[in-house]
């Protein structure tokens, strides 16, 4: 699924993996104590609807020094109200602490959704389309085209004949999804069968391993988004800067509407 | 649109009379001109920028040009003339002047700098007389001698210890010139731009330095002649070959393996020198247990090649190229290719003695391939950048004290930004950006002109222009950068032209022989820019011409220094004080998408810069013990609207010290000891302030740009060269040297991530390349 990949990776791959062992080096690494400013906390948003039943959530935390644990506060007590331009309204209840979910609310493709969110006295707002779903015609997991012997998942999904189609995908083995931002455009692929291939280092799949894989349709937005906070870690980037938010008045994050299919499968 | 230039060309003349007017004015009574080359006795090379000067007349003096010609026009009368090059033995020549004269000079190169030869009426002031500043030369014989990383002799990485040249860092072919960006230098092999001088990632540079004979460069104050990039010129000529006999000479090092092989054509009319280096990593590859290892390629090479013959006193012609790789590759799954092809085409004409013309055509290519075939995925990427160029260069002295350059020069260049075809059963489509097409012209005069004995100015302009040519869609963008409106144009249509005089000073007042003063402005325009948004840039960094969104890059840049030489011209000092305004800079929106992008100008941001410095340095050229100091004083800041709130930030090569120190003693005809030392801030880069959480991942909090700074960084070199044998027949030596002598960690990345000991917290990780690296080197001729 990292097609779009190929390019920005082929240098720090080159370098880490051939480089060294050439030059008969290993690179030395060592642990830095860098006094870093302490930037004033941010409100963070995550929000996701889809096309699939609920309950859809909005997730609000702050942000942390660097220098701190990975403890990050919620939001607590806010109001957070999702609509549609179909008229649809509802307001969402804080299950956790940061936490709201949504009870009755249904999400349809096509849409556009509205999220507004009141804490603290500031106020937060971010517009969303949702695309259409797109079916997985096939899931099978085979051994890598890129030599060894590590098994990996392989999707095949039909891309519509317009350009302009976004997906990201969760790569799910055991109920335990692998953390990495997989995306895709449709830029070198348009209107054809795309096969996506999932690979994650830390994943080693084995007999009876139930793999699956969530599709989803995003829009160009939410492409951006997951593309720039990529980039944002690596240490590659010239010039590392935050993703561009979804959402007004200086929060974080993004509003997700997507169409959603998925498939699942048991490894031979 | 044509008009534009004709009235330019009709000033352009205009002036030119002028100037030859003002030149009649003072040419009364009988003045011969002397004129001829300098050339190295041993191989019959032309030797550039050697000095010509007149013991009776202390006005009347002139350097040999980049052909090793030179001519003087003065009165009648007897004469003795001097030419002089560092490193040879001074020759003096007495004339009876009461014709037009031939007078050529084999100079003898001295066999060790070991005796510290005076000759007399020699002039060692050089620096301190003429009216360049912002001009270093680099010696070969230093490049040879200084030690580098795996003893692999390299200009640009040597070049980088003059004040104000600064390397873009370890793993990085890039340099950096008085604040300005890696992109902003040209680099001209025998006339003929390189857009990629980097082999390896960055690791060595593209120069083979058996293939070169000079190496100039230009910091600032560039000559007329010059153009194209705003920050400075490096301009390496290669080697003619010696016209005497046949040599070969070669080495073979850690890294690669070189050979020469140079020799006439036809004795003392023609020569040619051929030179050839390849890298054997890939060798030691096939040796890993590791398969995924040894499947791997790994390797460059180049080869430099020149050919010349002189039809007759007044025509010489030359032949010269360059061709080089690098490939990278895993089994037959992937694969990635990248090198340089240039050819210069030249022939010197004397229309008289006193009026020379060269004419070049040359061709500049550099390319890259990506190749992956993995099963759906299978599809190969191409990119190019490919010139045509034509120029047309004169060079006219007049008198004694005066010489005028003029000339032109058409570039047509053409772009394929990106081209993916895939295969048949491939799940990507096949796709092409169009390509880009554009016109660059330019032409100059300018005047060196000795206005008093102690007086000398140099003026001249440079006129260039720019034509992006059809076919092709131009979008224009609003200011989010997303396309509001396309307008396509035919092939060979005119989409937009650009003009811009570049006006060029240099003013220098010789105080005494030992001491000087120069002052010196210009103004250059850039119309090609280099999309890189890594830290360490990347083979597939792709070249953007200026087109309806982005303007030509503007430098205007002014400079003082004072020259000083003491202690008889054994020791130089400079100091150059330089203040640089730049328009028209480029920089990335966030998560800018570069490659394979047709509109990839809405990713980019507009906006301005600044540079000023002061330069200090101190050299001692002569004697068993030479070397030099240096250290700049700098900084380089940045401003965009939409970076900082838009206010001034330092740009990644904004250094606040940058030191460095050469050391290199002749102990005796054997041994030859030298050391390096480098010394400079860290790099202005951008680190987090805070973390947040978000797809299950913890992220990065920025805050600004370039708000931290790496690591200091510095290091120590050693060297040694150990000459076994050296006959008249064979001659062998051996290099060795250690990279990194007290084993310095400098930062090359610092990351930051999720501890490895403690998952609930995160930490700056910092990944240096190089600790201590010895190597050596054995080297021979015959």
């Amino acid at each position: 699924m990292k097609l779009n990949h190929t390019f920005s990776i082929l240098k720090p791959t080159v370098l880490r993996a051939l480089l060294p062992a050439v030059m008969l080096l290993s690179s030395c690494e060592k642990v830095l104590d860098i006094d870093l400013k302490e930037a004033e906390p941010r409100v963070i948003i995550e929000a996701n609807v889809s096309d699939q039943p609920g309950p859809y959530s909005v997730i609000i935390t702050r942000s942390v020094s660097f220098n701190e644990t990975n403890n990050f506060p919620t939001v607590n007590g806010a109001e957070v109200i999702l609509s549609d331009n179909a008229g649809n309204s509802e307001t969402l209840t804080e299950t956790a602490p940061g936490v709201y979910k949504t009870a009755g609310f249904q999400g349809v493709p096509g849409r556009n959704y509205f999220l507004k969110i009141k804490a603290n006295g500031q106020e937060y707002d971010a517009v969303s389309s949702m695309p259409q779903p797109i079916a997985i015609q096939e899931l099978k997991v085979q051994k890598s085209t890129f030599g060894g012997d590590r098994l990996m998942p392989i999707i095949k999904f039909q891309d519509p004949p317009e350009t302009g189609n976004y997906y990201r995908a969760f790569y799910i083995v055991n109920g335990k999804a692998s953390n990495r931002l997989l995306y895709l455009d449709d830029d070198n692929h348009n209107g054809n069968i795309i096969e996506g291939n999932f690979f994650d280092p830390d994943i080693e799949l084995k007999s009876g391993d139930v793999v699956t894989i969530v599709l989803q349709t995003i829009n160009e937005k939410m492409y951006r988004f997951l593309r720039e906070e990529d980039m944002s870690g690596s240490s590659q980037a010239a010039s590392p800067a935050n993703p561009t938010s979804h959402f007004s008045n200086n929060a974080l994050g993004y509003f997700s509407t997507h169409g959603q299919t998925s498939a699942t499968v048991t490894v031979p | 649109m044509l008009r534009k230039p004709k009235n330019f060309s009709g000033k352009f003349l205009l002036l030119f009379l002028l100037f030859l007017n003002s030149q009649l004015a003072y040419s009364q009574g009988a003045r011969y001109t002397i004129s001829g080359y300098v050339r190295d006795a041993r191989t019959g090379e032309e030797l550039i920028g050697a000095s010509i000067f007149v013991k009776e007349l202390p006005n009347a003096g002139t350097q040999t040009n980049s052909y090793g010609f030179y001519s003087l026009s003065i009165p009648e009368g007897n004469y003795h003339l001097v030419a002089q090059y560092i490193g040879y033995n001074a020759k003096s020549s007495s004339v009876k002047l009461n014709q037009n004269t031939k007078l050529n000079f084999s100079l003898s190169g001295q066999e060790t700098e070991l005796q510290e030869v005076e000759v007399t009426s020699t002039r060692k002031n050089e620096n301190v007389v003429r009216t360049q500043m912002g001009v270093e030369k680099l010696d070969m014989q230093e490049i040879n001698t200084i030690p580098v990383l795996m003893g692999e002799k390299d200009v640009i990485k040597t070049m980088q210890l003059i004040p104000g040249i600064k390397s873009a860092g370890e793993g990085n072919g890039g340099f950096y010139v008085r604040g300005g960006s890696a992109d902003q230098n040209l680099i001209l092999l025998d006339e003929a731009p390189v857009y990629n001088a980097s082999h390896l990632l960055g690791f060595f540079s593209v120069f083979n330095s058996d293939a070169i004979k000079n190496v100039t460069i230009y910091k600032g104050g560039m000559p007329a002649e010059y153009g194209g990039r705003l920050s400075s010129v490096l301009d390496i000529k290669m080697n003619d070959g010696n016209n005497q006999k046949f040599g070969v000479s070669g080495g073979i090092g850690l890294i690669s393996s070189r050979i020469n092989v140079e020799g006439p054509i036809v004795k003392e009319k023609g020569s040619f020198s051929v030179s050839a280096r390849r890298s054997y990593a890939d060798i030691f590859l096939k040796l890993s247990s590791d398969s995924a290892i040894r499947d791997s390629r790994l390797y460059f090479y180049d080869v430099n090649a020149k050919a010349n013959y002189r039809i007759n006193e007044n025509n010489r012609v030359f032949l010269s190229g360059y061709f080089g790789k690098d490939v990278l590759g895993f089994q037959n799954l992937f694969g990635f290719d990248w090198g340089n092809a240039t050819g210069t085409l030249r022939w010197n004409h004397l229309f008289s003695d006193k009026l020379f013309s060269n004419t070049s055509l040359i061709y500049s290519n550099y390319k890259y391939n990506i190749d992956i075939n993995a099963g759906a995925t299978d599809f190969n990427i191409i990119s190019r950048i490919q010139d045509w160029n034509l120029k047309q260069d004169f060079e006219y002295y007049p008198g004694a004290r005066s010489t005028f350059k003029f000339g032109l020069n058409s570039i047509h260049h053409k772009i394929v930004p990106g081209a993916i075809s895939a295969g048949e059963s491939s799940t990507i489509n096949s796709r092409k950006l169009p390509n880009r097409y554009s016109w660059e012209n330019a032409f100059y005069v300018s005047h060196d002109y000795k206005l008093t004995e102690n007086l000398n100015l140099a003026y001249g302009l440079r006129v260039s222009s720019f034509s992006v040519l059809g076919p092709g869609n131009f979008y224009t963008n609003n200011a989010a950068g997303e396309p509001i409106d396309t307008t396509v144009y035919e092939s060979g249509k005119l989409v937009k032209t650009y003009v811009n005089p570049e006006p060029r000073v240099a003013l220098s007042y010789i105080i005494s022989e030992k001491h000087s003063v120069k002052a010196s402005y210009g103004r250059n325009a850039q119309y090609l820019h280099l999309l890189s948004n890594t830290t360490s840039g990347s083979p597939t960094d792709l070249w953007l011409p200026s087109g309806t969104f982005v303007k030509p890059g503007l430098a205007d840049q002014v400079s003082l220094g004072y020259f000083r030489n003491f202690l008889d011209n054994n020791y130089e000092f400079s100091t150059e004080v330089y203040y640089k305004d730049l328009q028209n800079q480029i920089d990335y929106r966030n998560g800018a998408q570069l490659e394979f992008n047709e509109n990839v100008e809405g990713e980019l941001l507009i906006g301005e810069g600044r540079a000023y410095g002061i330069e200090f340095f101190l050299k001692k050229k002569y004697g068993k013990f030479n070397g030099w100091v240096g250290y700049t004083l700098s900084r380089s800041e940045r401003k965009f609207d939409q970076i900082n709130n838009g206010s001034y930030y330092p740009a990644k090569q904004d250094r606040t010290h940058d030191i460095s120190l050469v050391g290199i003693y002749n102990l005796n005809e054997k041994w030859t000891f030298s050391s390096t030392f480098v010394y400079y801030t860290g790099n202005a880069v951008t680190f987090p302030s805070g973390k947040y959480r978000i797809n299950d991942r913890i992220e990065n909090l920025y805050t600004e740009r370039n708000g931290y700074r790496m690591p200091a960084y510095h290091r120590l070199d050693v060297g040694a060269t150990w000459i076994r044998k050296k006959t008249e027949k064979f001659e062998s030596s051996w290099s060795f040297s250690i990279y990194n002598v007290y084993g310095r960690e400098n930062a090359y990345i610092i990351q930051f991530e999720q501890s490895e000991t403690d998952p609930s917290r995160t930490e700056a990780k910092q990944i240096a390349l190089f600790k201590m690296v010895p190597s050596f080197s054995y080297n021979f001729k015959f």
